[in-house]
């Protein structure tokens, strides 16, 4: 009984450090538990962290990367663009208001985000970490880390399209598979907490689900 | 000789030392320089060489370890055995270390100043390379696990790549360390060549010069070792020849001549000395001898003197030498032992003075006739010793003559010979005498006895053997040792001595047993009955006087037997008999005292001999019956019976069993005759079980201890009773204390085996012996009777009394059935009932009856009395 409190206060701040490699990963969000939630998220404050979606796996990146040169990377699949519409549909569909969208300069974030959201900004700080030596690799995942704990503007939440790697330097977890999201909170202080992970088929489902249920 | 004659041999010597160290210069100014140029190669090599080398094959092997590591994921991702974010995370570990790899190669470009034709731009982007495809691999195998297998091919192939640039960069570098090696080597071979010719020329003419050197140095030894040899030989007048023309040699010349001087003049002086020492020598030689001669000759006389005065002092025989006329001059240490005589109280005396006075002068004259005659005289004669003791000794007298055979001494020798006429006295004395005592023994005393015997009977008078026997002489061993034991006889034998005429005999037999034969007593059989009963009570007076023994006063009486003879006697065994029979009858009698042997005495002896075989003819004959003594209980009822057995004797009448049951027990036919009661009482105690009044009745047997003690009693009892088919309740055993003490264990043994049968035990005579109430508690008995002395004495003797009562008590107390035997009158009976006695038997209820008279009153008894249910 004298661990109690030290328990207690393990429980309480785990969620608001750092969701570092060992601390389990997130729940996975079932499609009730979307919707339940949208209700939240419809009020903003969240940051939606996207892998982008499908590619097609007989292309890959040259290296070091050209990100001028789209030919020279893996880009998305047919499947992949069906994918990030279906993502942006739904968020309009569930009224979740999106302020800021930021992608990897990749070209497969780029399109997703563009056929998704329509509108987005680049940044260099989300430049895919998997080529970038150790310090390089480092300095992608602080800056992820401050993109994830920024609060959106009220009302509105946050979108960030980029790669497997750069979550898993900032945060530890491996979004999983393409088009996958994370669900973070800002708190506000210069933390963030994970909330869950929203599988891509979710977002396809929810625009089904509500037609049938009206 | 030109060279050799212009120098001397030093300034030669210093000549070829200056041109070897000159050589040695030179050598160390080509050594110096060439170990700096050696210098130069080897810096070269270890700053730029040896690092590269290092540096690249460390980049091959790490290289080759990532190759392997890599190819571990891909196979893991291959197998589905890792997760994409697992695979990531192992990449990335695996990119880092090719950056470092990257790092090192970058670093080695600051050696291409140093090497010229190096290359490592071709490495650097074979390196490069691979860290691409590395990435590329990580991505895709995050992306999909199963692109891993399209990877391995290529990295193996991108490994490969990166090696071989790597070998390209090495072939680089040993190129260059040959062209490096074979510069200095060119370099080196071109100086070498004229330091070495120089080298030479210096080291031929430092051998030259030694050469040279050598041989004159060798031939001036060989000339002044040739000179000293002939002046060894002694050869002297022939000229010194200089060994060479050099200043040493003349020097040496010089010398030489001084030395054949000096040689000349101590030849001179040695020639003058030997002739001293050989003169000189030959004297003390001579002197030499003659001392020798003389100590040889004095030693060979003291040793012989030494022998002499050995022989003469050491020898066990008293030596005397005498002058002619007898005065003493000499005489030796075993004179003195034996005489008691010191050497200084004999010498210038006579002989005399030991003279014992036991021979006469006749004696003496012979003696001195042989001597004069015969030169010697020898023969035993008894000599006094200074403390006036006579001993006997053996003597011979010799005349010691000079060399004219002139008389001049008399010697005498003589050994003390007492000891051994002593030992020839001490051997008739053990066959005749006891050791112990001193006194006649068994075997004298029998000649003595003869010899008396034969006097008697030529005189007509009495003659008297007594026969003395200590009493509990066997308890003075015991108790106080033998030791002790044996002075007690020695002092009885003084004392017996003492009580005598010195004419009659005192004799010991054995042990404590002694003979006095006392003889010449008067012709009248009682006046020498008389006299001999006043000898033997002297003597019983005198031997029950105290002794003191070890300082401890001690008292011991005896006993005498007595028997007289006049000649009509059959010798010393019969006599002794007839006394010991006597003496045995003395202590019957209570010791202490003395009896005769007489007729009546015989007599006795006869009748128990007759009875011993009536008794015999009577066990065998079964000439017993039993009589019944019934027991009665408080009512005048008969309980029981005790079987009494009765001996009625063709010629003898009745005989009482206090006569005949000590005999029979002490010529064991005590078992017969029990077995004999126990079965006529079963037999009865069958009969009666027809009966249904004397069904009731119990009979009690008496045991004898012997019979007790056989180890087959209980079996032979449980024959009998299994035999009669009878209850064995109804037998009852009668054992007194003594029977069961002797073995309690083993008794308390047999008696329960008895018990366990169904047979009632009683303790006859209870009060007797020892009986201690703790022994009654132990010994499992049925029944205690109380002995008839209480009985009779108890109205008189208040202790009598008591003793019942509390038997009586004791009894109760332990549950045993008490019986009063010997009961005569009613008092004793109303007291005994008074006392809670409640079975009684004696004459006032019943004598012993035959068998029909006691079943008779029996059956009348019982009919007044109400049955018991």
């Amino acid at each position: 009984m004298k661990h109690l409190p030290i328990a207690l206060a393990l429980i309480l701040v785990a969620p608001l450090a750092n969701a570092g490699e060992g601390n389990p990963p997130p729940e996975i969000f079932s499609q009730e538990k979307l919707q339940a939630l949208a209700g939240q998220l419809a009020k903003g404050g969240y940051v939606f962290y996207f892998r982008h979606a499908a590619t097609r796996h007989d292309q890959e990146d040259h290296q070091p990367a050209a990100l001028a040169d789209c030919a020279s990377q893996r880009n998305l699949s047919e499947a992949g663009k069906d994918q990030a519409t279906a993502i942006g549909a739904a968020f309009r569909e569930l009224k979740i208001p999106v302020g800021r969208v930021i992608a990897s300069p990749y070209c497969r974030c780029v399109d997703t985000a563009r056929l998704a959201f329509s509108r987005f900004d680049v940044s260099d700080d989300l430049h895919f970490a998997i080529g970038l030596d150790k310090d390089q690799r480092q300095a992608k995942g602080e800056a992820l880390r401050h993109l994830l704990a920024q609060a959106p503007a009220p009302g509105t939440n946050t979108v960030l399209v980029a790669h497997t790697a750069n979550l898993e330097e900032a945060t530890g977890i491996w979004p999983k598979p393409e088009g996958a999201a994370v669900l973070f909170r800002p708190d506000g202080q210069g933390g963030f907490r994970a909330i869950g992970r929203i599988p891509p088929e979710l977002w396809a489902d929810a625009l089904a689900k509500p037609a049938k249920k009206r | 000789m030109r060279f050799q004659s212009r120098f001397g041999v030093t300034a030669r010597v210093r000549l070829i030392i200056v041109l070897a160290v000159l050589g040695n210069l030179l050598l160390a100014c080509a050594g110096l320089y060439f170990f700096s140029l050696y210098e130069q190669f080897r810096q070269d090599f270890s700053q730029v060489e040896i690092p590269l080398v290092d540096s690249i094959s460390e980049v091959n092997r790490e290289l080759a370890s990532l190759q392997i590591d890599f190819t571990h994921l891909l196979e893991d991702g291959k197998a589905g055995q890792v997760d994409e974010a697992t695979v990531y995370r192992r990449g990335r570990t695996l990119v880092d270390r090719a950056d470092v790899l990257g790092g090192r190669l970058a670093g080695m470009r600051a050696m291409e100043a140093h090497i010229p034709n190096l290359d490592l731009r071709r490495f650097e982007a074979e390196l490069g390379g691979y860290r691409s495809l590395l990435v590329s691999g990580v991505e895709m195998m995050s992306v999909d696990l199963a692109s891993a297998e399209a990877y391995a091919a290529r990295a193996a192939k991108g490994a490969f790549a990166v090696n071989q640039a790597a070998a390209g960069v090495m072939e680089q570098v040993h190129r260059h360390m040959a062209d490096d090696s074979q510069a200095l080597t060119d370099r080196l071979q071109r100086l070498a060549r004229p330091v070495a010719f120089l080298l030479l020329l210096v080291v031929a003419v430092v051998l030259g010069l030694l050469q040279r050197l050598a041989g004159s140095i060798t031939q001036a030894f060989h000339s002044v070792r040739h000179t000293l040899g002939r002046l060894r030989a002694g050869e002297m007048d022939f000229d010194i020849v200089a060994p060479g023309t050099s200043r040493e040699a003349r020097e040496v010349a010089t010398c030489l001549e001084a030395f054949r001087q000096t040689l000349r003049e101590l030849a001179a002086m040695r020639a003058d000395l030997e002739t001293q020492v050989e003169d000189r020598t030959r004297r003390l030689f001579e002197a030499n001898r003659e001392l020798a001669d003389k100590l040889a000759r004095l030693t060979a006389t003291e040793r012989e003197l030494r022998l002499y005065k050995q022989v003469f002092e050491n020898t066990a025989e008293a030596i005397v030498i005498t002058e002619l006329d007898g005065t003493i001059v000499d005489v030796n240490d075993a004179y003195g032992v034996i005489t008691g005589y010191s050497r200084a109280d004999v010498v210038g005396k006579n002989p005399r003075i030991t003279n014992s006075g036991l021979h006469d002068a006749a004696f003496y004259g012979a003696m001195w006739r042989d001597i004069l005659e015969k030169g010697r005289w020898v023969g035993e004669i008894w000599d006094k010793r200074r403390n006036g003791q006579v001993f006997p000794k053996l003597l011979s007298i010799s005349t010691v003559f000079d060399g004219e055979h002139r008389p001049v001494n008399y010697v005498g020798v003589f050994t003390d010979i007492s000891e051994l006429k002593e030992a020839e006295k001490n051997l008739e004395q053990l066959a005749y005498f006891d050791r112990l005592t001193g006194l006649p023994n068994r075997r004298l005393l029998q000649d003595r006895i003869e010899h008396t015997i034969a006097l008697s009977k030529r005189s007509g008078h009495h003659g008297a053997l007594f026969f003395v026997d200590m009493d509990h002489f066997k308890r003075v061993n015991d108790t106080l040792g033998h030791h002790v034991g044996d002075q007690l006889l020695v002092d009885v034998a003084a004392r017996l001595k003492g009580c005598v005429r010195a004419s009659d005999t005192v004799g010991r037999l054995a042990g404590d047993e002694f003979v006095v034969l006392a003889y010449e007593l008067p012709e009248d059989s009682d006046q020498a009955a008389v006299q001999a009963r006043m000898i033997g009570a002297k003597i019983i007076r005198t031997l029950a006087a105290p002794y003191d023994l070890e300082g401890k006063e001690f008292h011991c009486s005896s006993s005498i037997g007595i028997i007289l003879f006049r000649g009509d006697e059959t010798g010393l065994e019969g006599l002794l008999a007839k006394a010991d029979t006597a003496m045995y009858e003395a202590k019957k009698a209570g010791r202490n005292t003395l009896r005769f042997f007489d007729p009546v005495m015989q007599r006795n002896l006869q009748a128990r001999v007759a009875l011993e075989n009536s008794l015999r003819a009577a066990v065998r004959e079964e000439r017993f019956c039993l009589h019944l003594q019934p027991q009665f209980d408080a009512r005048q009822g008969i309980v029981g019976v005790e079987a009494l057995i009765r001996w009625n004797d063709p010629e003898r009448g009745q005989v009482s069993p206090v006569e005949f049951i000590p005999l029979a027990e002490e010529i064991h036919l005590i078992q017969e005759i029990g077995r004999w009661v126990l079965d006529q009482a079963c037999r009865r105690l069958k009969a009666w079980e027809g009966n249904s009044r004397l069904a009731r009745l119990s009979m009690a047997v008496n045991i004898s201890g012997q019979h007790f003690a056989r180890k087959d009693f209980v079996d032979e009892v449980h024959d009998i009773v299994s035999r009669h088919g009878i209850r064995p309740s109804q037998l009852k055993l009668e054992l007194t204390e003594s029977v069961v003490m002797g073995s309690l264990d083993e008794s308390v043994a047999k008696m329960r085996q008895l018990q366990a049968m169904g047979i009632r035990l009683a303790m006859d005579d209870f009060g007797t012996g020892y009986s201690s109430l703790a022994y009654l508690r132990r010994l499992p008995f049925d029944q205690i009777k109380i002995d008839r002395s209480f009985v009779s004495h108890m109205l008189e003797n208040q202790n009598d009394r008591f003793i019942v009562r509390a038997v009586l008590t004791m009894a109760g107390i332990l549950g045993i059935e008490a019986v009063a035997e010997g009961v005569e009158t009613r008092e004793q009976q109303d007291i005994l009932v008074a006392m809670g006695c409640r079975l009684f038997q004696g004459y006032f209820f019943s004598r012993p009856l035959p068998i029909e008279a006691c079943e008779a009153l029996a059956l009348e008894r019982m009919d007044e009395e109400v049955p018991i249910v």
